[in-house]
């Protein structure tokens, strides 16, 4: 089925059309719940939600810009609205106290590089992982940010910046990233991958 | 959302990476999905919901409700032991006195001229010199609060009126009886107004036969409440003929009650409850829709091979449970109750090393797809055989028919047939894949409800105590025990001895 043919079949509330869209976009789009929930679990019931949001509200995408990526905008806004729900960015955002975490060997699996990267973001505290996942995934600004997470614009690009060498610091502990030489800038040890 | 467009490497790097990253979500979330999308798809579960609970209360209902009635059948029984305590008389007698009032005494009033008023008491000449007729309807007196009443015969009364001798003896007797039914039919105190009170007073069979100072004494009220104990029935003309009548129509309305308590017990009866248990022998039976040469009904207790390639011998099944009767008509009873149930057979196979195999199946569209699994079950046509046991653990309500066919003192042949709704309690379900050369299982595949028949020919022997059925039954699952998507098809089939017990 074309995307067409599976948009006016959610439009008309076919449940094979909707479970077909469902197929085709559940992986991927778990993935992106999965870089801000806590388990799979809760990752799951982003998911559910995000997606009985698209079915409620495919009447509103117009065409344009890919399907997929205004499936996962939704999904981006249910996963940070179920998390400001939780109130989780009340007590994780702290810059001191996650500086202090201690990550062991252990806690990471062996996995596929795309897992092991995201496996490693998630390993970052709430707010850090949230901001980094905004900004540096998704593409938001600060700006955005700040008003998605109403926190500081300085606290989004502080966070980041933290999180961003926080995340540095456990790629390296993991072996995923080689420890850049000099002033070897972290991109160029991305290249490792 | 706009994508900015001064990503460094890093971040760039990281989008790739996480974007990459896919993961399958559990059936659990589409479900919800779906059930949130068609919250109208639900009515299947809700149906059966319904159902059982329907079922649960009429169980109950039949259950309980004849018990509490026969409770009150045996203690009607055995007050109507005796005459002068039979529930019946007191029943003869206020039919008695209400026949009297509506017919011979309305009669007589009019025969008198005076004015009769049924709401209050009223005194009536019938022969001038020693019969007082005293009336009162109490059209309330189902619903009067009933309070001890004392007993006219304990004041001996007869020492009181020693020119009415006849009379005192029959007014005892009958006043024993009423007082005695008080509590059935609620006539249990009733006020006199003081200016019936006067009147009274100035006649000595009414005066005596109102107790006055024993009410007045257990302080139930300011005001005087004398006890009309016997207060309808003052003439010795009536109370002959009533008492005649009485004893009369009460040996009649004993009949009665006894009929109508025999209906009842046999209402009661119409109930049976019976438990059973039910050793059988198990098997399968195989539709394969992709087969052309479908699966013919060679079904035998010995070792078979289907059409799907299956190879399987029969296992051992058991069910207990109990069964409720209800008795529709003189023939026919409906039978419902629950059922826990264990079937299962073997499948023929063989240990092989773990390998890759497919099983196709259907979507809601009729098109094909695969899925692949790992087994190291062959399909047993080589070396190093074992078996699979694969069984079933259901628990199921039956609801059916049965005819009876014959029966005298001691024996009952019956017909019983039933459909029953089960859900799967356990299960352990291997089939056979696509290609037939391996067996492998998945839980998922298993419909979690299914329906089946039971058709059970059986006799019912007469103990002393118990009653035994004994018959044989026959009973195939009729739904798949795969779901519709898996295009072999499955049907259980269980053949056993039915032995219960019923009192």
């Amino acid at each position: 089925m074309t995307d067409e043919q599976i948009l006016q079949g959610c439009l008309d509330n076919l449940s094979t059309a909707q479970e077909t869209l469902y197929n085709r976009f559940s992986p991927r789009m778990l993935g992106v719940c999965y870089r801000y929930a806590r388990n799979k679990e809760d990752a799951e019931d982003m998911l559910q939600e995000g997606f009985i949001k698209v079915y409620a509200q495919i009447h509103q995408y117009r065409g344009v810009g890919a399907l997929e990526g205004w499936i996962r905008k939704i999904m981006v806004h249910t996963c940070i609205n179920v998390l400001k729900k939780n109130k989780k960015f009340s007590d994780s955002v702290d810059l001191i106290h996650a500086s202090s975490i201690h990550i062991s060997d252990t806690n990471i699996p062996s996995m596929m590089q795309a897992k092991q990267v995201v496996e490693c973001i998630r390993l970052l505290p709430l707010g850090y992982k949230t901001v980094l996942n905004l900004y540096a995934i998704e593409g938001f600004s600060h700006k955005e940010i700040s008003t998605i997470l109403e926190i500081e614009e300085s606290t989004s690009r502080s966070q980041y910046t933290r999180a961003k060498a926080l995340l540095e610091e456990i790629l390296i502990k993991k072996r995923i990233l080689q420890k850049p030489r000099g002033k070897m800038r972290i991109a160029s040890a991305f290249n490792f991958l | 959302m706009e994508r900015r467009f001064d990503m460094s490497d890093f971040e760039q790097s990281l989008k790739d990476h996480a974007d990459q990253f896919k993961m399958a979500p559990s059936k659990r979330v589409w479900k919800g999905i779906y059930n949130n999308l068609h919250p109208g798809s639900k009515w299947p579960s809700v149906t059966v919901a319904i159902v059982f609970i329907i079922t649960l209360l009429t169980v109950g209902n039949l259950n309980n409700s004849p018990k509490q009635e026969n409770a009150k059948q045996i203690v009607k029984a055995e007050s109507a032991k005796s005459v002068s305590e039979n529930s019946v008389v007191k029943n003869v007698f206020a039919s008695s006195i209400d026949r009297i009032e509506t017919q011979q005494l309305t009669d007589l009033y009019h025969h008198s001229g005076r004015t009769i008023n049924e709401e209050k008491f009223s005194t009536n000449s019938i022969n001038s010199d020693q019969s007082q007729v005293l009336t009162y309807r109490n059209k309330n007196r189902v619903t009067s609060k009933p309070t001890p009443i004392p007993d006219i015969g304990a004041t001996n009364s007869s020492n009181r009126h020693t020119n009415n001798n006849y009379f005192l003896t029959q007014k005892y007797k009958v006043s024993k009886i009423y007082d005695l039914s008080k509590t059935k039919i609620g006539l249990s105190e009733l006020a006199i107004s003081q200016n019936l009170q006067n009147y009274i007073g100035d006649n000595s069979i009414l005066a005596n036969s109102l107790h006055y100072n024993e009410l007045s004494q257990s302080g139930n009220s300011n005001s005087l409440k004398p006890l009309f104990s016997f207060a309808r029935f003052v003439t010795n003309d009536l109370s002959l003929v009533d008492m005649n009548d009485l004893l009369h129509d009460a040996g009649d309305l004993k009949e009665f009650d006894l009929n109508t308590l025999k209906q009842n017990n046999k209402k009661i009866k119409n109930v049976k409850w019976i438990y059973y248990v039910t050793p059988s022998i198990s098997s399968a039976i195989f539709r394969n829709t992709e087969v052309s040469q479908a699966m013919s009904p060679n079904f035998s207790l010995l070792q078979i091979r289907s059409s799907n390639g299956m190879t399987y011998k029969s296992g051992f099944g058991l069910n207990v449970g109990t069964q409720i009767n209800r008795r529709l008509s003189k023939k026919w009873d409906i039978i419902t109750g629950l059922d826990l149930g264990y079937s299962s057979y073997n499948i023929v196979s063989n240990l092989v090393h773990p390998t890759f195999t497919t099983l196709l199946f259907k979507d809601d569209n009729g098109l094909d797809y695969s899925r692949r699994y790992i087994t190291h079950f062959g399909n047993g046509m080589t070396q190093n055989k074992m078996n699979i046991l694969n069984y079933s653990l259901q628990a199921s309500i039956p609801l059916g028919l049965q005819y009876h066919i014959w029966q005298d003192e001691k024996v009952q042949v019956n017909l019983l047939s039933s459909i029953e709704l089960s859900t799967v309690l356990k299960s352990n379900a291997y089939i056979i894949s696509s290609d037939g050369r391996y067996y492998v299982k998945d839980p998922s595949l298993t419909r979690p409800v299914n329906m089946g028949v039971n058709f059970n020919p059986n006799v019912v022997f007469s103990g002393a105590k118990v009653k035994w059925h004994l018959g044989p039954i026959i009973h195939y699952q009729f739904l798949s025990r795969y779901k519709d998507n898996y295009v072999s098809k499955e049907h259980l089939i269980d053949y056993g001895i039915k032995v219960g017990i019923s009192k």
